[in-house]
This record gives structure tokens, C-alpha cells and sequence, in this order.
């Protein structure tokens, strides 16, 4: 077994001449164009990177306005509950209010139509009580000298200015039953001793007075009977003092 | 080839230098790969097509083995490990073409390689650890293992050598063998096997030589 040493030498030449070509030509070409694109790619991932903190960064900002605008929606929110509130409160005592003026009024006009009804009832009892009593009065009536007292009593009782206008003009004495002779000599005498002087008197009849008498001059009269009680009893029963 | 395979044909002389024909090969294997590199190297992009793919592909797989193995930067072994790959593996296929029989498949091509690697390996490891660092390792793990560790060094490259060899020329010589006795279509199978053969070698002569760097430089264990 030999070497060519010739051969051995020119092979080793060849090789490392051949490394050096593919270096120039092959390796580092390609290796420049693997770190350029790598490069590339770390400077898109570097964008990428940049962008996604900026992404993060207005997501952040746009959390925070939001939540500010939460915050001031719940404001606004409580702002108008509250106004609402206040207007709803003042609506409801302003309904109140209405409310119970018209309670009070219909209360008030209750009270009064249930008054007015309570006189109508009174006047409509006091009218039926007169109406009755007049009827059984008429038919046991006590003689006409018996209210001959209760007449000298008013006819006293009047104001001196009244009793000389009677003293004046002519008299007249009615009665519900026409009176007989002595029974008017008595009432003549009687009125002339309290009037102090003698008038000439004139006798009528009027059943309306249902029994005792009524002395009628020209600016006055004087009630001594029934039909005069029973019309102011039924005047003072239909009064709003309630008192019969 | 029915030559001895331990025997080279001298083309020419250029001078006093004989020209063989496994040098010739070379040559012409050289011109291919620098013209071939040139021109798909010539307009490269950042968004490559399928050359430049395959292209980057080799490149950087050739890279990361190497990255692999001594757990560093790859660029300078880059021309050493990944000329010796990409010659290894087309000159082993070169057999595979009517009238050319590969470089590798004689002893004086491997014994280049192998004596290249073993230049490199020390001169790596001297640049790496410093010389008197360097040869200290020689002495580890105990003083006792310097002579073994010293014949290793030199066993290993002839191993290199003829492992590449051996494999190649055995290919090759089985190869016209079958051919001169079967036929036409007979060597086929065999020469599917000198491509898998081939392959498989230049990819172990590349891998050794970076282990063996590796080691010399202190990247990985020297045994």
C-alpha cells in the first residue's frame, strides 16, 4: 500500500480552496439572508410587541373612561332619582293638599246640606206639629175670657210710645167665637182701665185665631190667642237653635 | 473499475506534479459547487422560493448539528463541517454517474479530509483552551491515560480515514464487480445502497469532525 503524496497534497488544497468558495458563495449568503430575515421577523415581533402594549395601554384608558363614565352616569342617575324624588314628594303633598281641602270642603258641605236638611225636617215637623195641634185645638177651645189676662199682660208690657198710638186710632178686639155682651163690657172695661182712657171698641169674629183674642189697632196688634202661640211655637221649632 | 483501488491513474503531469484522476474529479466537483452556490446564492430574498428554501434548509440544518454538538455558536466551524458534508456527499454519489468513480473511494481524498480534521481539531482547541491548557487535557482525567490519549488522537483520524474509505471503495469495487458479472439492471439495488451508503458516511465524517473539535475545544467529553 503506497500514498501519492501529490495527490494527498492537491486533495488537501482542493478541499480547503473548496471551503473557502462555498463559504464566499454558499454559507455566508445564506446565513446573512437567515439573520436578515430573522431580524425582520424580530422587528415585526418587536412591532407587534409595541402594538400590543399600545393596544393594552388604550384598552387601559378606555376602561378608565369608561368607568368614568359610569361614574358619572350613576350621577346623573341619582341626580335625576333624586330630583324626581323631590318633585314626586312635592306633587304628592300638593295632592295631598288638594286632597284634603276637598275632603275638608265636602265634609264642610256635607255638614251644611245635612243641616239644611235637619231644618227642612224641623220646619216640615214644626209645620205638621202646628197643623195637629191647631186641629185638636179647634175642637175643645176654652172660653174667650180666659185669655183676656194674657192680653192685659202684653198690652202692659208695650213701650208707652205704642200704647198712646193705641190710645189714638180705633180698636179692634177679635175672636174666634163671636163673645157675648158681658164678656165684652168686661174686656172693654179692662182695656180702657190700662190704657187710661175710654176707645171705642169694635168686636170681630175670626176663627182662624182658634180660640182667645187679638187686639188690633192701627200700628199694632196684641196676640192673646192659639192661632198666635201656634205660629210662634212653629217658628221658634223651625229656628236653627233647634229649641221646640 | 477493475484497477486496484489502492492504486490512483495519473492523467497528466503539470510539471513535476501527476495530475490523478481523483483530482480531476475534484476539480470539476469544486466548479459545480462554487457555480451551482454562485448562481442560486445571486439573488436571494427575504421571501424565498423553493431553491433558496432548500438552500437555507441544508444550511441551517448543517447549523444547528453543529450547534448541537458543541453547544455554541456554529459560524466557525461552519466552512470546515459543512464544506466536508456537502463535498462527502456529492463526491460519494458521484459513482453513481457512467465514467466517474467518486474521490472518496481513494485513500489519498480521505487522508486529505482526515489530516484537515486533525489539523483543525488541534488548532481549534489550541485557539479555544490556550496551548498549555490544550495539551493538558491530554493528561485527563489521570496523567497515566497521556499515551493512550496521544495514540487516540492519532487512531481516530485513521479510523476517519479509512472508515470513509473502506465504505466508498468497497461500494464502488463491489459495484463494477456485479455490473461486469450480471448486467444491466442488477447493480441497480446496489446502487440504491451506494446512495444510502454514502449519505450515511458523509453525514458521520462531518459529525466526527465536529465531535472531535467539540472535544478539543472543551465543549464535550474527549473521550
Amino acid at each position: 500500500m503506497s500514498l501519492d503524496w501529490w495527490t494527498l497534497a492537491l486533495q488537501a488544497v482542493n478541499f480547503l480552496v473548496l471551503a473557502w468558495l462555498l463559504q464566499h458563495f454558499l454559507f455566508l449568503p445564506v446565513s446573512q439572508v437567515v439573520a436578515a430575515r430573522r431580524a425582520e421577523s424580530n422587528k415585526l415581533l418587536a412591532d407587534a410587541e409595541a402594538g400590543r402594549k399600545r393596544a393594552q395601554e388604550l384598552e387601559g384608558a378606555a376602561l378608565k373612561q369608561r368607568e368614568g363614565f359610569a361614574k358619572e352616569r350613576e350621577a346623573i342617575l341619582g341626580a335625576a332619582r333624586e330630583a324626581a324624588e323631590t318633585e314626586a314628594k312635592a306633587m304628592l303633598d300638593h295632592a295631598r293638599a288638594q286632597a284634603d281641602q276637598a275632603l275638608a270642603e265636602a265634609k264642610l258641605r256635607t255638614t251644611r246640606q245635612a243641616e239644611e236638611a235637619a231644618r227642612d225636617l224641623r220646619r216640615q215637623a214644626a209645620r205638621l206639629a202646628g197643623a195637629m195641634a191647631g186641629r185638636l185645638a179647634s175642637q175643645a177651645t176654652p172660653p174667650a175670657e180666659a185669655f183676656l189676662p194674657r192680653l192685659i199682660e202684653a198690652l202692659v208690657a208695650l213701650p208707652d210710645a205704642t200704647r198712646q198710638a193705641l190710645r189714638s186710632g180705633p180698636l179692634e178686639v177679635a175672636s174666634a167665637a163671636a163673645l157675648p155682651a158681658d164678656t165684652q163690657a168686661t174686656l172693654c172695661q179692662s182695656i180702657a182701665e190700662h190704657l187710661g182712657t175710654d176707645v171705642a171698641l169694635r168686636f170681630v169674629t175670626d176663627p182662624s185665631l182658634i180660640a182667645g183674642l187679638e187686639l188690633r189697632g192701627a200700628h199694632a196688634a196684641l196676640h192673646g190667642n192659639w192661632a198666635a202661640d201656634l205660629e210662634a211655637l212653629t217658628a221658634r221649632a223651625a229656628g236653627d237653635d233647634g229649641a221646640v | 473499475m477493475t484497477d486496484s483501488p489502492l492504486t490512483v491513474t495519473t492523467l497528466f503531469h503539470f510539471g513535476p506534479v501527476p495530475i490523478t484522476t481523483p483530482v480531476v474529479t475534484t476539480w470539476g466537483l469544486m466548479a459545480v459547487l462554487a457555480i451551482g452556490s454562485a448562481l442560486a446564492t445571486r439573488r436571494l430574498t427575504l421571501r424565498p422560493g423553493a431553491l433558496q428554501t432548500a438552500l437555507e434548509l441544508l444550511v441551517c440544518g448543517i447549523a444547528e448539528q453543529i450547534r448541537a454538538i458543541i453547544r455554541s455558536d456554529p459560524t466557525p466551524l461552519m466552512p470546515l463541517v459543512g464544506t466536508l458534508f456537502i463535498f462527502l456527499a456529492t463526491a460519494n454519489l458521484l459513482g453513481l454517474l457512467p465514467g466517474l468513480e467518486p474521490p472518496t473511494a481513494h485513500l489519498e481524498t480521505t487522508a486529505a479530509l482526515a489530516g484537515i480534521v486533525f489539523v483543525a481539531t488541534h488548532v481549534y482547541g489550541v485557539r479555544s483552551l490556550g496551548l498549555k491548557r490544550y495539551l493538558a487535557g491530554f493528561a485527563q482525567p489521570v496523567w497515566i491515560m497521556l499515551p493512550l490519549n496521544i495514540v487516540s488522537e492519532f487512531t481516530r483520524s485513521i479510523s476517519l480515514m479509512v472508515r470513509l474509505f473502506g465504505n466508498l471503495m468497497s461500494g464502488v469495487f463491489i459495484g463494477a464487480l456485479v455490473l461486469s458479472l450480471a448486467g444491466l439492471f442488477v447493480p441497480i439495488p446496489f446502487m440504491a445502497l451506494d446512495i444510502l451508503t454514502g449519505l450515511v458516511q458523509a453525514y458521520i465524517f462531518a459529525i466526527l469532525a465536529a465531535v472531535f473539535i467539540g472535544a478539543a475545544i472543551g465543549a464535550t467529553d474527549r473521550s
